[in-house]
């Protein structure tokens, strides 16, 4: 079971503290032991990713991406475009997590190169539900690229 | 100062290689130092003390001897006092403090030449006296003290050649000294100069020596002798001169007893005419007044008769002699007064005093005569009356009627009648300058009661000089002898050692030439021995070339071998690799192709038996589960030989990690079973840095410990210790358990494929996991083996894997802290 | 085979899998767990891609899959290649492709990610495991996450 035994790290790109916290709280109730970062928006995130600037100098790369789509400074496209070009960070899987259900934000998004679209559920009990099973997929079945 | 001892085979300076004592710097005298720096000292004081004089008071000084061997053992400094307390003798037995001087100076400048610029010993002594000795000497003993020429000129020299001489006896003495204790080396041709030098120079100095002595006696006797002679003929003519006038006076004494004064008159006129040696003759009564006179009237015609002379001391005396005597030197009266001394007879009449004849004595005879008998000789003579008053004299200085004085000086007596007389030591002046003002002095009584006395002196000066010349030139014929010995010496000793410097030289880079391909030229000699060596060293030249070649042969042909062999190696190894390549290729493909089907097979049957639950008795279904479980455990084998396959190739990254990170993170994934298993995990020792793969590493570890707990005892807590440690370029870790051990014999067996010590049943397991350890340490050139004390006495599994040097340095050193895992 | 269980259309997952065993096994599988999907199956990646871009008489009507299972190992176009191929056709790169593979390296992980593949599942000998992973994964892509509908 890899998230017992390995710590894997998930960034949370999150533009609304309550969301964060949301996600960070859904993870600990489902005893998934991840560390989680929260960055803001899209360049905070790529920065992240790139460790650059004095906050991300020691960053440690993600295992999981969760990206929420409408940000400022630079929206989830943006981001996940960038990404996924970089040959450095493109291996590392983003999961769209959104409160938008727009069928072309769906699209968009797979076409980006996301590995999964995961509209945030109103009701808590089926948010807690959807990162256990977000959990259960990435962390129990699959498995990840080694980092580096 | 020191001078390079000898070590080096570089060839040797000019001149006869000047060696100082290894032991000898300037300011570490050896360890006898300071006893025998004082006992050379005492000895050049004594040698200068105890000086052998060669002749005419010249001195020859074995001082500087000592001083130079100061110099030699001591170096420059100390040999420079030394020399000038040695010879402060010189100025209390010269009286001068030149020589102290010239001496100082000759240790200054041998010193100065042998360590500075490497001229030897006697050379440098040579070159002192040539160049600065003796001119030093000139300009004291002729400039300053104003010597003679001739004098200083065998003083300059006879110091040179004491000098050289005595350095070289320094030399040689020394050269013994070091030869028998080995504190230096001595250059061989050194040795040969000196040699050469002292058996030219000594034999004809002390010819010189001995034959200026006897010499020197010998003239001085015949001076003496000559002297003596002189003295004797000449007195004894004087004598006879005397009594030949005494013979006339008394016999007028005698006819003066019988007849009257008026006939005396007459023989006294003869007798004074016949006799040129009377100036005047008188005939006195027994008041000492002139009854008879020739002539009667002096030059200034004053009547002679008459005169009254009882005033004379001689009259006195005369009365109370009664016999023939000459008189003193007095003012004679008749005509111009002028000094004059007389022959006195008395008349005797009946044995009584009756009056005297007197007779003036011309002294012009015996002035000739003794002009003429000094003359060739150059001596001095001085005729003095009693009163020590000169009669005659033709020293210069000296009137008539005045004392005879010589100035301030000794007389000593040498034999029986000659004297040495010498004037008074002067200050800062020569021995031999006070020599040459001294006379041999003879004297000798004139007349029956020695009334007169000559005195016969020969200067010394004259014959100094001559003696002087001679030896001058004999000197410096040594001199010159001693130059031609020291050229002589230098080329011959320079012939005598030329091959064996030529075979120094050749033989000093020997094996560097043989090797660089060059030939080894050697000298030729006519010498019998270095004929022999020179041969016995072309032999060894030979020998060497001859070996040499083979050597290189040999090398060529194992090189060439190495070469072949290395080359059938890489074909080997490059097999090798091929067959290890394909075989690893085969087992991975072959574990990991055989893998689809069998989970076909287990899937299937799982499937099958699911589905057919309904169907199935017990019976059929166990045969189901034993299919399935055979296809599970085949697959299971399938994995590990996959695994096993994989050790060294994909996974096997070498990177430095933290030992102790890794068995942490092993017990972690083992938390489960080791709970399971309710054991108690503890890690002991000091767990290093190392370089190696962290995912061998990591499942070694799970292995290991794995199969700690897997064969756990049934009863008792299972415990496991880890126990790692370092040092001596190795790590060593240990996992012992307390569980079911081995029975002897049994540990070879463990390590291999598949292969399993206990039933399946009771222990599940494919039987690779001990294999794959193994083959993980292997991997990192480690071993690994077990003990065990025996059934249920536990087992301990140890490896060790070498530690890179960087790795053992950069392990932190863990406190050894035993951690429970849980 | 369709089981309606909501009322959503069904989802269609397409199966490249040259070993029919494994195939069946798939479906088995995905039957077990419950979910209402079409499957189709292809044997190999050039196969695949004519289906997927309806190519050929007998793939005119193919339909698009809103999901892909891919294996790995596969003769001739590897997988791999497959992937790649996939993620560069425009229309057909918003298909999310899961990697189902024995293979366990490490590179074959990175090289599936790096090619945009949405997850890698190895696939266990042991049937049960087996559906069990196929249940978490049906959970994740037909129950949780959206997938793009290209109904044409």
């Amino acid at each position: 079971m890899n998230a017992a035994t390995q710590r894997l790290t998930i960034l949370l790109v999150e533009d609304e503290p309550a969301d964060a916290h949301l996600v960070k709280t859904a993870l600990s109730e489902n005893h998934i032991l991840a560390d989680l970062r929260h960055v803001v928006d899209g360049r905070d995130a790529l920065e992240y990713l790139r460790r650059q600037g004095p906050r991300f100098a020691g960053a440690p790369r993600p295992d999981l991406i969760l990206l929420d789509l409408n940000m400022p400074r630079m929206d989830g496209r943006e981001c996940l475009s960038a990404l996924k070009q970089d040959p450095h960070l493109s291996d590392i899987p983003v999961v769209v997590l959104t409160t938008s259900e727009v069928e072309r934000d769906v699209l968009a998004s797979y076409t980006l190169g996301a590995a999964g679209f995961i509209t945030k559920p109103m009701d808590v009990l089926k948010f807690m539900a959807a990162i256990r099973d977000l959990g259960v997929y990435w962390f129990d079945l699959v498995r990840l690229p080694r980092q580096e | 100062m020191t001078a390079n001892p000898e070590r080096s085979t570089a060839p040797l300076p000019a001149g006869d290689s000047m060696n100082i004592s290894a032991a000898a710097d300037s300011d570490q005298p050896g360890k006898y130092g300071a006893p025998v720096y004082l006992a050379l000292i005492a000895a050049g004081l004594a040698g200068n003390y105890f000086k052998y004089p060669i002749f005419l008071n010249i001195d020859f000084l074995f001082g500087s001897i000592f001083a130079m061997l100061a110099l030699q053992r001591f170096g420059l400094g100390r040999g420079v006092a030394a020399a000038a307390v040695i010879s402060s003798v010189t100025y209390y037995i010269w009286s001068h403090p030149y020589a102290i001087l010239i001496m100082t100076a000759e240790l200054a400048a041998v010193g100065w030449l042998t360590g500075r610029h490497k001229v030897g010993l006697v050379l440098a002594d040579a070159l002192y006296w040539l160049f600065l000795g003796m001119p030093l000497a000139y300009l004291f003993y002729h400039g300053v003290m104003e010597v003679p020429t001739s004098n200083t000129t065998i003083v300059m020299t006879k110091q040179a050649v004491n000098g050289i001489a005595n350095a070289l006896l320094a030399r040689l003495i020394f050269t013994a000294f070091a030869l028998r204790s080995r504190t230096a080396l001595i250059a061989y041709r050194d040795l040969i100069y000196n040699l050469l030098a002292f058996f030219a120079l000594f034999p004809a100095l002390i010819l010189l020596m001995v034959a200026s002595r006897s010499d020197f006696t010998e003239i001085d006797h015949s001076v003496r002798a000559k002297l003596h002679q002189n003295s004797l003929s000449v007195s004894s003519r004087l004598a006879v001169w005397v009594q030949n006038r005494s013979t006339a006076i008394v016999k007028l004494a005698e006819m003066a007893a019988t007849l009257p004064p008026s006939e005396m008159q007459a023989r006294l006129a003869q007798t004074n005419a016949s006799d040129v040696n009377f100036l005047r003759i008188g005939l006195a009564d027994k008041n000492a007044i002139m009854i008879a006179f020739s002539p009667l009237v002096d030059e200034l015609g004053q009547n002679n008769i008459g005169r009254n002379y009882s005033d004379r001391p001689f009259v006195h005396r005369l009365k109370q002699i009664l016999k023939p005597m000459l008189s003193e030197v007095y003012m004679g009266r008749v005509g111009v007064p002028e000094p004059a001394v007389n022959l006195i007879a008395p008349v005797l009449i009946r044995g009584e005093y009756d009056g005297y004849v007197a007779g003036v004595l011309s002294l012009g005879q015996i002035h000739d005569y003794l002009e003429k008998s000094t003359e060739s000789d150059t001596m001095l003579y001085t005729l003095l009356d009693k009163n020590g008053n000169v009669i005659l004299s033709n020293r210069k200085e000296l009137q008539m009627m005045t004392p005879f004085v010589r100035g301030a000086g000794s007389l000593e007596r040498r034999d029986n009648s000659i004297y040495l007389w010498m004037p008074q030591t002067v200050a800062n002046s020569a021995r031999a300058e006070r020599w040459r003002k001294s006379f041999y002095v003879a004297e000798s009584d004139i007349g029956n009661m020695a009334e007169w006395r000559l005195v016969l002196e020969q200067p010394v000066a004259p014959f100094q000089k001559m003696l002087s010349d001679r030896y001058t030139s004999g000197l410096t014929l040594l001199f010159v002898i001693l130059l031609a010995a020291l050229a002589l010496a230098e080329f011959l000793s320079r012939r005598v050692v030329a091959t064996t410097e030529q075979l120094s030289n050749l033989t000093q880079d020997l094996p560097a030439t043989l090797e660089a391909g060059g030939a080894a030229v050697l000298p030729e000699s006519a010498v019998l021995e270095m004929n022999k060596l020179i041969g016995h060293f072309k032999e060894m030249i030979a020998t060497l070339a001859a070996q040499r070649s083979a050597n290189r042969q040999l090398n060529s042909t194992l090189e060439q071998r190495v070469a072949d062999r290395t080359r059938e190696l890489e074909l080997r190894m490059a097999e090798l690799r091929r067959s290890n390549a394909d075989l690893e290729q085969f087992a991975y493909a072959a574990s990991h192709d055989m893998r689809q089907p069998l989970r076909m097979i287990s899937s299937y049957l799982q499937l099958l038996e699911a589905d057919l639950a309904p169907v199935l008795t017990e019976e059929t279904r166990q045969n189901l589960l034993f299919a399935i479980e055979g296809a599970k455990r085949m697959d299971q084998m399938l994995a590990a030989l996959l695994d096993y396959s994989r050790i060294g190739r994909s996974s096997a990254a070498m990177a430095a990690i933290d030992s102790r990170a890794i068995v942490d993170e092993a017990l972690r994934y083992l938390g489960p079973a080791t709970a399971q298993a309710g054991a108690r995990v503890r890690i002991e020792g000091e767990w290093p840095q190392i370089v190696a793969s962290r995912d061998e590493m990591l499942r070694l570890f799970q292995n290991l410990v794995d199969n700690a707990l897997k064969y756990r005892r049934d009863e008792g807590d299972a415990e496991v210790v880890v126990t790692s440690g370092f040092g001596d370029g190795e790590w060593r870790v240990a996992v012992h358990d307390n569980g079911v051990g081995l029975l002897p014999g049994q540990q070879g067996r463990l390590f291999k494929v598949f292969e399993r010590l206990q039933p399946r049943s009771r222990y599940p397991g494919t039987g690779i996991g001990l294999a794959l350890c193994r083959k993980i340490v292997e991997h990192h050139n480690g071993r690994i083996w077990v003990e065990s004390a025996g059934e249920n006495q536990g087992c301990t599994f140890s490896f060790v894997l070498p530690m890179s040097g960087a790795a053992a340095a950069n392990s932190d050193r863990v406190a050894g802290k035993a951690v429970e895992v849980a | 085979m369709t089981l309606t269980m909501n009322d959503k259309p069904n989802l269609r997952v397409l199966i490249v899998e040259d070993e029919p065993g494994d195939a069946r096994l798939m479906q088995l599988a995905l039957r077990k767990c419950g979910f209402a999907i079409e499957m189709s199956v292809a044997g190999d990646g050039v196969d695949a891609l004519r289906m997927l871009r309806r190519e050929g008489e007998r793939y005119r009507l193919a339909p698009r899959p809103d999901l892909i299972l891919l294996d790995l190992k596969m003769p001739g176009q590897s997988g791999l290649g497959f992937l790649e191929a996939v993620k560069q056709d425009e229309c057909l790169r918003a298909i999310p492709v899961v990697i189902v593979t024995t293979s366990m390296l490490d590179a074959d992980v990175l090289a599936s990610y790096r090619a945009g593949a949405a997850g890698y599942v190895p696939k266990s000998t042991d049937i049960n495991e087996f559906i069990a992973a196929i249940n978490i994964l049906g959970q994740y892509w037909f129950r949780l996450a959206r997938l793009p509908l290209n109904r044409d």
